[in-house]
């Protein structure tokens, strides 16, 4: 199987550090505070977010942190994959997953303005083709803008794969099937975009280009991950750039959510 | 970065291939897959002329050097082709020729020749590396302009060729006329010419396109008639003329692929490979793929144009049909078809085989059943054909009375039938217009097609070699013979040796776990004239009860990183191939006879092993693990075998080199006969060596090889390093550790041998190797010193060669190496000559700590597929180095005519095979056709002819000289002489 054609353009004719064409829908479901969907090709998540509300369970006793605590839960649909089912609700790649994905939203919260609060954050993969770990968490950090949390900054997400010799961004299912090693990065991205980049029919040309925004490395998990150093390095940097490109994408879309319910409420300049 | 700029998404059905439902409520076994595809605008052309539209030229940061560079040819326009599946598929031959350049193949294109055939998918791909070629492939599939969507209904090659007249018309609109005046689409297909032609698309099939190019002969005779596509009239009508006029089948046509799987799920029909007899090119015989069964074959009709190697179903036939495969030797082909002209064919003379995948395997089935029938069958289809497409080295068949095909005039197209040197292959009909030139010549042919109804399989040309009989034509056809690469290192490949002149330098020193060993008193023994020195030698006393023995190996992969185009070069040669006349280096020159050579007083890298020997014993100390380090040597001498035996043996030299060499020979001595108790064998194998002459590079003399003392002491020094290196890495890595195996032979294959040494009266027992070394050592014969060894000539060819394998393959006791009575073995000390040992070298500097172990050494599976490279090229590499002794052996005979001693090493009912000791010659000796009184006892191995008995093994004296045959050909010819014929060369 040759991943990378000769002429450079990958199985689905995408070049080796161009992401998927991600969209996205906020407020998919009325029954909770906070909701959005996000598509990475055809990958889909769904995310739902409660609260902040009360802390139900724990911090009652002495000593326990005050701060607002988030929690995750991951699950996929039955028809997400066509083929084995890669990993349920509750066994220990999804449990892994969940902690991992809270501890890098925490990061973006923040926890210290809602104190004795719970937010919990569900994921469903509706559609699994490749990347669903980092779809899920550009997912979670629409549902929680949506629900009205306040974040320090947006996390970035994205998978890169190794196949051919070569790092690959955003891998679909075809090529995780090649085996190769696969890095999930979320990255905090505490940068803002210049205000001129609203317009919506090109946006995607804005995001192109490094913007020089500070980057912050939450997680990085490595999987089938037998690589030498500077396969690693190779991955690594296609990564944080990747990261930065979906954070870019993803501030995109809440300033223009933003600018619709404003419109909508008739404000002037929110 | 970016998000990729235009998306379409297209959703493919695919059968499920374990036929469960899935996905819900589609058809049973079908399941939908749902793909994207991004079609994009900024696809680079492959052509950057300023003409060209800057979207063309692909986004920044892409490669943009110049792949297309249109030049004008023949007609005065410059031309881009694009070719279609099937020019890709079956006129590579004529892509490869070095005047066709300024091709586009669409990905499509690359697409189905991938999947109909992968061998030529990896030539085609190889010519789009070449930037000599400019040829390039284009991504159609992911261009908006040239995309296109499947149409219900349409098959997949009709979809092909829509999206190839697509992606031609693309060019032709965005290559302007100014930058190109020709955009053509090159197809065979006349269908698809029509339709292309419809949409205004310039077209033109492949021996015009070529005639744009080239008018010569060279080039055009290149171009296969038809090419798999559909046949212009004229030439229909010229190949049914030269079928002969009836149009009848001449074999039975092949079942398709469909009742073959039905046949063989059934049980009526059996899949297996095809060998034709090395002795008779009219038998064959197919291994049943499952039971191992040994199918019969006989006859051209039976064999139903299956060539030797390719799968084939066959239909066993009734057991009252079943025939006895021939104990005759035979020496001509008589082409049972009366439209094929006959032709002697060679049983020449040749070397004797060495083991036992080379010897005739028909006769040992022969033997095998008492009525003397086998079960026979016939082919009834071919599952994958065999031909190879690097071709065959030929001649023009000159028909039975050697004067040739006539030649209808220069210029005019001519069928010929070819004669393929091995003659185990039939003969193939060509077409060429440069007939006057080729007879003489030995050419190489590629057979691409056998219609039922004709005789022979159609080829065509694709280069000659040379005169015929010359020692460089008939080595270049013996490579390709063997598929040996002779062609000289690729800029690539020499970019990664060092400069020369190279020295150790401090930086070398400076190397973590490198020990500077340049005190050390080493020194190597090797045959003389040896410029890739790889090992060398020292044993140091440490006191009065210890030495210290070490072994030193070039460190080769110091300079030999993986992943580079010279790690890739040498993988692929796997080995260096030793003719009589010339070296063809696995590595670049430098590196072989400079760089990794320890010769003698220059300052090397090297790998080294050292073990701690009593001197009570004179073993190694079992209880001290070897140590291995890398090192920095300074070898004190370069000796020769001789040279270091002459030492060894004078008694007034008593310098400290000679001095260790003798401890060397002592530790030697003693590890040799221990290895002896454990049941080593002793193996014979006839080596032969040439004396050349310098200038005209004829052999002078021949003669076989002479072993001293000192070979043994090297080889037994070799030995330990290789069995302490297998123990060291598969204790590092018990998976995938590379190892060297000799499988225990099945009892069944000592049958030849138990059957002569009955005849002998002489007791084997193979049962272990300890019991046939020892009843081999007893077998002697009084007054008979030679007996012993044709004893083990014969053994050596009962048994299978030792091959490299990977540690995870096999379990404990399978992983031994028989020959040499070792639990484990590999190669360690030949890294410059053979890959293998580049791996274990790899292995081994990770199994100490000295580097990571490099991902592509991590799995057994990986390990596997390098090792059965390796065997592959190491046969081959044996293989055509004998083919060059033969070669050579046949010249030097061209001028002598020799009276020798020889044995009878095999009978036959209609001759015997002789042995000729001194020039390691084995041949067949014919009784006289017409009185056929021959009479043949199996159990006695004799043959009794006109009153005289010859018994195996028996004295005979030949006279061996080289007979000329038509058609430029030649053959040893032995015949036995009177006893009292004088010995040497005869008048």
């Amino acid at each position: 199987m040759e991943y990378v054609s000769f002429e450079g353009l990958r199985l689905d004719g995408r070049r080796a550090n161009e992401i998927r064409r991600p969209r996205h829908a906020f407020a998919i479901d009325a029954q909770c505070d906070g909701s959005a969907r996000f598509e990475l090709g055809n990958t889909v998540i769904e995310c739902r977010v409660d609260g902040p509300s009360e802390r139900k369970f724990g911090g009652a006793e002495e000593g326990a942190s005050e701060a607002c605590a988030l929690t995750c839960s991951h699950g996929r649909s039955a028809f997400a994959s066509d083929g084995v089912q890669a990993g349920r609700k509750g066994d220990g790649r999804s449990k892994q997953f969940e902690s991992v994905l809270a501890k890098a939203l925490t990061s973006a919260v923040c926890v210290d303005l809602m104190p004795r609060c719970e937010v919990q954050v569900r994921t469903t993969v509706l559609c699994d083709d490749g990347g669903a770990r980092a779809a899920s968490a550009c997912a979670a950090v629409l549902a929680l803008a949506d629900a009205g949390i306040p974040l320090k900054g947006i996390i970035g997400s994205c998978t890169v794969g190794h196949l051919d010799g070569e790092a690959l961004i955003d891998v679909n299912r075809d090529e995780e099937r090649g085996r190769g090693p696969e890095l999930w990065t979320c990255a905090l991205s505490a940068g803002d975009v210049p205000d001129d980049d609203e317009n919506e029919d090109d946006g995607e040309d804005h995001l192109m280009g490094a913007t020089g925004n500070h980057i912050t490395v939450i997680v990085e998990e490595l999987e089938r991950g037998k690589t030498t150093m500077e396969t690693f390095k190779s991955m690594h940097d296609l990564a944080l750039a990747g990261c930065e490109t979906s954070a870019r994408y993803l501030r995109i879309s809440l300033r223009a959510r933003t600018r619709a319910l404003a419109a909508t409420r008739a404000l002037e300049k929110f | 970065m970016a998000i990729a700029r235009v998306a379409a998404s297209r959703e493919t059905m695919r059968r499920a291939s374990d036929g469960r439902v899935i996905g819900g409520r589609l058809a049973r076994g079908v399941r939908a897959v749902r793909r994207e595809r991004y079609v994009r605008d900024d696809v680079y052309v492959g052509y950057h002329h300023e003409d060209v539209e800057a979207t063309h030229r692909g986004p920044a940061g892409e490669r943009r050097w110049d792949v297309l560079r249109p030049r004008r040819g023949a007609d005065g326009a410059r031309r881009i082709a694009l070719i279609d599946s099937n020019v890709a598929l079956h006129q590579l031959d004529a892509l490869a020729d070095g005047r066709v350049r300024d091709v586009v193949i669409c990905a499509t294109v690359m697409e189905e020749t991938r999947a109909r055939s992968r061998s030529s998918y990896e030539r085609l791909r190889e010519m789009c590396r070449d930037v000599e070629k400019r040829f390039y492939v284009f991504s159609n599939e992911h261009h908006g302009e040239t995309y296109v969507e499947d149409v219900a209904g349409e098959s997949a090659n009709d979809r092909n060729d829509r999206a190839i007249r697509a992606a031609a018309a693309f060019y032709r609109r965005a290559i302007p006329v100014s930058a190109c005046e020709r955009v053509t689409l090159v197809t065979n297909d006349r269908a698809n010419a029509r339709k292309a032609r419809e949409e205004g698309i310039d077209v033109m099939n492949v021996l015009d396109w070529m005639r744009t190019i080239s008018d010569e002969a060279s080039l055009t005779d290149l171009v296969v008639p038809g090419g798999g596509a559909e046949i212009p009239d004229e030439r229909e009508s010229k190949r049914a003329r030269a079928a002969g006029s009836s149009s009848a089948p001449k074999f039975d046509e092949h079942l398709d692929a469909g009742s073959i799987k039905e046949g063989l799920a059934k049980g009526e029909l059996v899949k297996g490979l095809i060998r034709t007899s090395l002795y008779n090119p009219f038998e064959a015989h197919v291994t049943n793929e499952e039971t191992g069964e040994s199918v019969f074959l006989s006859g051209r009709a039976a064999m139903n144009r299956a060539f030797d190697g390719d799968s084939v179903a066959i239909e066993i036939l009734p057991e009252s049909e079943w025939l006895r495969p021939g104990s005759k030797i035979v020496t001509s082909d008589i082409e049972d078809d009366a439209a094929a002209t006959t032709s002697t064919d060679d049983e020449s003379g040749g070397l004797a085989p060495e083991t036992a995948e080379e010897t005739d395997i028909v006769g040992a089935v022969a033997t095998g059943a008492k009525s003397g029938v086998v079960p026979t069958g016939k082919v009834v289809g071919i599952i994958r054909r065999n031909w190879r497409e690097r071709g065959y080295a030929a001649s023009i068949d000159m028909g039975k009375d050697g004067k040739g095909p006539k030649a209808t005039g220069a210029g005019f197209t001519t069928r010929v039938l070819c004669v393929p040197s091995d003659r185990r292959f039939p003969k193939i009909r060509i077409q060429t217009r440069q007939l006057e030139g080729l007879l003489d010549q030995r050419i190489v042919v590629v057979v691409d097609d056998w219609p039922a109804d004709s005789a022979y399989p159609e080829g065509h040309y694709v280069k000659s070699l040379g005169v015929i009989g010359t020692v460089d034509a008939e080595t270049q056809a013996l490579l390709l013979e063997n598929d040996v690469d002779d062609r000289p290192f690729a800029p690539a490949v020499f970019a990664c040796v060092p400069a020369l002149p190279w020295r150790v330098t401090e930086h070398h020193l400076a190397e973590p776990g490198r020990e500077d060993l340049r005190d050390l008193l080493v020194c190597s023994v090797d045959p003389p004239g040896c410029k890739d020195i790889d090992d060398a030698l020292s044993a140091r006393e440490l006191d009065d009860e210890r030495i210290e023995l070490g072994v030193h190996i070039a460190d080769v992969t110091s300079f030999l990183h993986p992943n580079t185009a010279m790690d890739e070069e040498a993988a692929r040669r796997g080995t260096t191939t030793y003719l009589v006349q010339r070296r063809l280096d696995m590595l670049p020159g430098a590196l072989t006879t400079d760089i990794c050579s320890l010769v003698g007083g220059e300052e090397r890298l090297a790998f080294s092993a050292f073990w701690i020997v009593n001197k009570s014993t004179m073993l190694p100390d079992e209880t001290i693990k070897p140590r291995f380090t890398k090192s920095v040597i300074k070898s004190a001498a370069a000796l020769t075998y001789e040279q270091a035996q002459l030492r060894i043996d004078d008694a007034t030299l008593n310098d400290d080199l000679t001095l260790s060499l003798r401890r060397l020979r002592d530790i030697a001595r003693r590890l040799r006969k221990r290895r002896m108790e454990n049941g080593a064998l002793t193996l014979a194998s006839p080596e032969v060596k040439f004396e050349m002459d310098q200038q005209s590079s004829d052999p002078l003399d021949v003669g076989m090889y002479v072993t001293r003392e000192t070979n043994q002491m090297v080889e037994e020094m070799m030995l330990l390093a290789n069995v302490s290196t297998a123990e060291r890495i598969l204790e590092a890595y018990p998976a995938a550790a590379m190892l060297r195996r000799h499988p225990i032979p099945e009892q069944k294959m000592f049958e030849p041998l138990l059957k002569t040494a009955k005849a002998c009266g002489i007791d084997i027992d193979p049962s272990t190797n300890r019991s046939l070394a020892a009843t081999l050592d007893a077998a002697v014969r009084p007054g008979d010193s030679y007996f012993n060894t044709l004893l083990r000539l014969q053994a050596t060819r009962c048994m299978s060669q030792a091959v490299y394998c990977s540690s995870g393959q096999y379990a404990g006791p399978e992983r031994m190496h028989y020959g040499l009575a070792m639990p484990l073995y590999t190669h360690f000390t030949s890294p410059i000559r053979r890959y293998a040992d580049v791996i274990v070298h790899r292995l081994l500097s990770a199994a100490i700590g000295l580097c990571p172990r490099h991902e592509s050494l991590e799995s057994s599976d990986h390990v596997k597929a390098i090792a059965d490279v390796c065997n592959i090229r190491h046969r081959n590499s044996q293989h055509a180095g004998r083919a060059s002794v033969e070669l050579h052996t046949l010249v030097f005979f061209r001028k002598r005519k020799i009276v020798v001693d020889a044995r009878v090493f095999k009978v036959r009912a209609n001759g015997l095979i002789v042995f000729v000791p001194k020039f390691g010659i084995e041949g067949p000796v014919l009784f006289h056709e017409e009185k056929n009184d021959a009479v043949l006892d199996e159990d006695a191995m004799t043959v009794t002819s006109g009153g005289k008995t010859w018994k195996i093994f028996d004295q005979v004296t030949v006279q061996v000289e080289v007979e000329q045959l038509p058609a430029h050909r030649s053959r040893l010819l032995i015949t036995v002489v009177p006893d009292d014929t004088p010995r040497g060369e005869a008048q």
